[in-house]
């Protein structure tokens, strides 16, 4: 693996054995995430973008999932690279939290709320720091300081009931980062909270990724978000990735029909007045996981559709030449109707 | 910070405090144990005590004097010896006071170096609350009709009655928190009963072979069961002939599914199936049956105290069902719950998720049942010993006590009212733990944490 790779997923597959048939959550999605930046995963609902991550901490509910088959590549503290898909149950938790953190949808949720708040952190720390109550408490005052919270020393003797969900969510930041991960996994971490608590947030989080140094994967299906944070971007849909690029090509010229559809259906205030353009809506909804469109599993909703061409088979990932990639078979003659 | 909440602001305290009938069942509950822990120096006598002349049989409880009949003032409490006649109608003895034997002063803390108890089995003691000197006495609450102290029979009573509840309850909460915690916990889990021998890698290399010989015997058990049945068959004419075919057709095919199983695939069993068929098959188990059946197993030499707390622990080991059916629920919940996921990608283990979410999730419903079983144990030791299935003599307990009560007829509750004593100490008993446990349950309800 590359100097600069912290994480390397590749063809990863996940599926779930249900009892109606298997659910087909991820199959075969590849990308990386190389130290420092921040890479974002967009797609609708049920794309498969929290299984990824689960998947990468190895905590896919077994049964009824499991992944089938694929590598996650991660390059430890200690240099070492592993594949995370082959450690045992006791060598993942030795990641969990120490070199990889997580972070929630839910900050409501997320804290046990018979706990304090620094009792909570605290342990988070005791968990992989063999630090003693007393030093974890301090790590903790401190932890809480720097995500911004007032008073931090007096707030750590708070129960989760006494915090405002942005607070919350920032003790939560200050759990995950208190071992100072090299990865942090932020499944949606602002979609619970109002917008300017979500500006907060995220201003917070890009402060802290230039102290810390840690690479983050960014879990949306926000575009907005995206545009504000990522550095590259994996649009996921039905299981499989579809498009990557770096973020300013993407917004700028997207390739595939369902990156643009995605696009389109985020009000942008800059071209309203020009182009009259109305904001669409891709038509259609998720296909069902269970049953699959054949072929590209867009193609019922792409207006770009070619009977005959895009539902044989599964269009391959193909490298664009500048460092994209785009799953669709017509993607050159759809940029070259844009140009 | 955390550890400020000390015990004078910790809010479930001051909700419980808030609580009075609680508040009072507490006290009570705990001058109750009290006098069934230091049985001895609560009561004036030896529970099996009891003079052969003069006898004292269904005496009634002494009266307890305040003023001097003489100087019409008051004085130190002292009771007087009492005579005993025969009532020439009833037949029934009575008992009068005797003033010419004088006054027998009630004095405190005295010793009684003929009659020496132990506390806990251990440690010897001649010293009692209270007493008066002989030939006078003190019943408070009257004898029974051998002349037995009931006030001091109702105090030893208590241990058995007590503790009875306690243990049974203990054995219960115990296996219905482990296995409801168990079920609940690893719902969904299923573990390997066995493995097919494609699949013996690793730890299976030991456990594999191990698990088959067991499949493989099992297999042998069903033919051979259905094998001797035919074996052992006395018919000879062509129904009886058809029968024991069927039956070796079946252990066959049984045996024959087990063996095919075992080479195609892993035998899977979730736990938590395996854990709630058990306890709904013990549901149906009737207890009252089983419990008389226990008692006529047990041998007769041994001490029948210890009998009885066997046959009642055992009561706990099939008890244990609906505790373990509420907790599994609430462990399947909390299992569910984000923090318990984010605590695993912290890096959280089984055991440490369990101890720190899971089990304290539990609490506030185990205290709360626990309050409120007891009393239920408490009555159920009444019952039993109602029909006979109790404490025997020279033991006693307050279930006994009533059962000797109602020995009599009707006649000794309107001639001797003081045997019902040991009724209303079930009662206080039984009201306190439900007041308590009610307290407790309001104290501790999570929807009311503030
Ligand atoms: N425990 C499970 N059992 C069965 N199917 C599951 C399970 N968890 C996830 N799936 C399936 O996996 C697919 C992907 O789910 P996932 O949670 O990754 O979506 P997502 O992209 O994160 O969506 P969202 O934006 O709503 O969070 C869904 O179709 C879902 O049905
Ligand atoms: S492959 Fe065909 S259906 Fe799929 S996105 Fe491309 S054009 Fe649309
Ligand atoms: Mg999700």
């Amino acid at each position: 693996m590359d100097e600069k790779r912290l994480l390397e997923v590749k063809d990863l597959k996940v599926h779930f054995f249900t009892d109606d048939g298997v659910v087909k959550a991820v199959d075969g999605v590849s990308f990386h995430v190389d130290k420092g930046e921040t890479l974002a995963v967009v797609g609708e609902s049920g794309s498969g973008k929290s299984v990824t991550s689960l998947a990468i901490m190895r905590l896919i509910p077994t049964p009824p999932g499991r992944i089938v088959g694929g590598e996650v590549l991660f390059r430890g503290k200690d240099g070492q690279v592993r594949d995370l898909t082959k450690l045992s149950e006791a060598e993942m938790r030795r990641i969990r939290g120490n070199d990889i953190a997580m972070i929630f949808q839910e900050p409501m949720t997320s804290l046990n709320p018979v706990y304090t708040v620094g009792d909570q952190i605290a342990e988070a720390i005791m968990l992989h720091q063999g630090k003693s109550r007393k030093e974890a408490m301090e790590l903790a005052a401190h932890m809480l300081e720097l995500v911004g919270i007032p008073e931090p020393k007096k707030r750590l003797g708070n129960y989760p009931h006494q915090m405002s969900g942005g607070m919350r969510q920032r003790v939560m930041i200050a759990m995950a980062l208190s071992c100072n991960p090299s990865l942090l996994i932020a499944d949606e971490p602002t979609t619970a909270l109002d917008v300017t608590i979500q500006a907060q947030i995220l201003e917070l989080m890009k402060k802290l990724q230039e102290e810390i140094g840690m690479s983050i994967l960014f879990i949306t299906h926000n575009l907005g978000v995206v545009a504000e944070m990522a550095d590259r971007v994996v649009v996921m849909y039905a299981g499989r990735a579809v498009e990557q690029a770096d973020v300013v090509p993407l917004f700028k010229d997207p390739l595939h029909p369902y990156t643009r559809g995605l696009l389109h259906s985020v009000p942008r205030l800059d071209l309203a007045a020009e182009h009259k353009e109305r904001l669409e809506a891709i038509p259609g909804n998720v296909p069902n996981p269970l049953y699959l469109p054949s072929g590209c599993a867009f193609h019922p909703r792409c207006k770009h559709y070619v009977e005959g061409l895009c539902d044989r088979e599964v269009p391959p990932l193909e490298d664009t030449g500048d460092g994209r990639q785009v799953r669709c078979v017509r993607w050159r003659e759809i940029r070259e109707v844009r140009a | 910070m955390a550890q400020a909440t000390s015990l004078r602001t910790n809010p479930v305290l001051q909700r419980f405090r808030k609580h009075r009938l609680a508040v009072w069942g507490g006290r009570i509950l705990l001058v109750l144990y009290l006098m069934a822990a230091f049985a001895g120096f609560f009561s004036p006598y030896d529970p099996n005590y009891y003079e052969l002349y003069p006898p004292k049989g269904n005496h009634p409880p002494t009266r307890i004097h305040f003023v001097d009949p003489e100087t019409k003032r008051l004085s130190r409490p002292f009771v007087y010896a009492t005579k005993r006649s025969i009532d020439p109608v009833s037949l029934q003895p009575r008992y009068e006071e005797d003033p010419s034997q004088g006054k027998f002063y009630v004095r405190f803390f005295v010793r009684t170096p003929e009659h020496p108890y132990t506390v806990f089995k251990v440690f010897r003691s001649d010293l009692r609350l209270f007493g008066v000197d002989p030939p006078g006495r003190i019943f408070l609450m009257g004898t029974d009709n051998f002349g037995r102290d009931l006030f001091s029979r109702i105090v030893y009573g208590g241990q058995v009655s007590l503790t009875i509840g306690i243990l049974s309850a203990l054995v219960s909460f115990a296996l219905g928190l482990l296995l409801g915690g168990i079920a609940g916990y690893f719902s969904g889990r299923p573990f390997h009963l066995s493995l097919p021998p494609s699949r013996w890698r690793g730890l299976g290399l030991v456990l594999g072979p191990l698990s088959f010989l067991l499949w493989l015997g099992l297999a042998a058990a069903a033919l051979f069961l259905a094998l001797s049945f035919a074996r052992l068959s006395p018919g000879k004419d062509p129904f009886s002939l058809g029968i024991d075919a069927l039956v070796v057709l079946l252990g066959a095919l049984a045996a024959g599914a087990i063996l095919y199983r075992l080479f195609r695939e892993p035998i899977r069993l979730d736990p938590d199936d395996l854990i709630m068929r058990t306890v709904e098959i013990i549901a149906a188990i009737p207890s009252l049956f089983l419990l008389i059946s226990l008692r006529a197993v047990f041998p007769t030499d041994v001490d029948p105290l210890l009998t009885f707390y066997l046959v009642v622990g055992l009561l706990g080991f099939i008890g244990w069902g609906g505790l373990a059916r509420v907790v599994r629920g609430i462990v399947l919940s909390v299992r569910e719950m984000d923090y318990v996921q984010a605590a695993r990608a912290l890096g959280a283990s089984d055991g440490r998720i369990i101890a720190r979410h899971v089990l304290p999730a539990t609490a506030s419903y185990v205290i709360v049942s626990l309050s409120l079983t007891i009393p239920g144990f408490i009555l159920g030791e009444s019952g039993l010993s109602f029909l006979g299935l109790g404490v025997t003599e020279p033991y006693t307990s307050w279930g006994l006590l009533l059962q000797a009560a109602q020995q009599g007829g009707f006649a000794s509750f309107t001639d001797r009212p003081w045997v019902l004593w040991p009724g209303f100490f079930i009662f206080l008993s039984v009201l306190s733990w439900n007041f308590l446990g009610d307290g407790l349950r309001d104290a501790l309800d999570p929807r009311r944490r503030t």
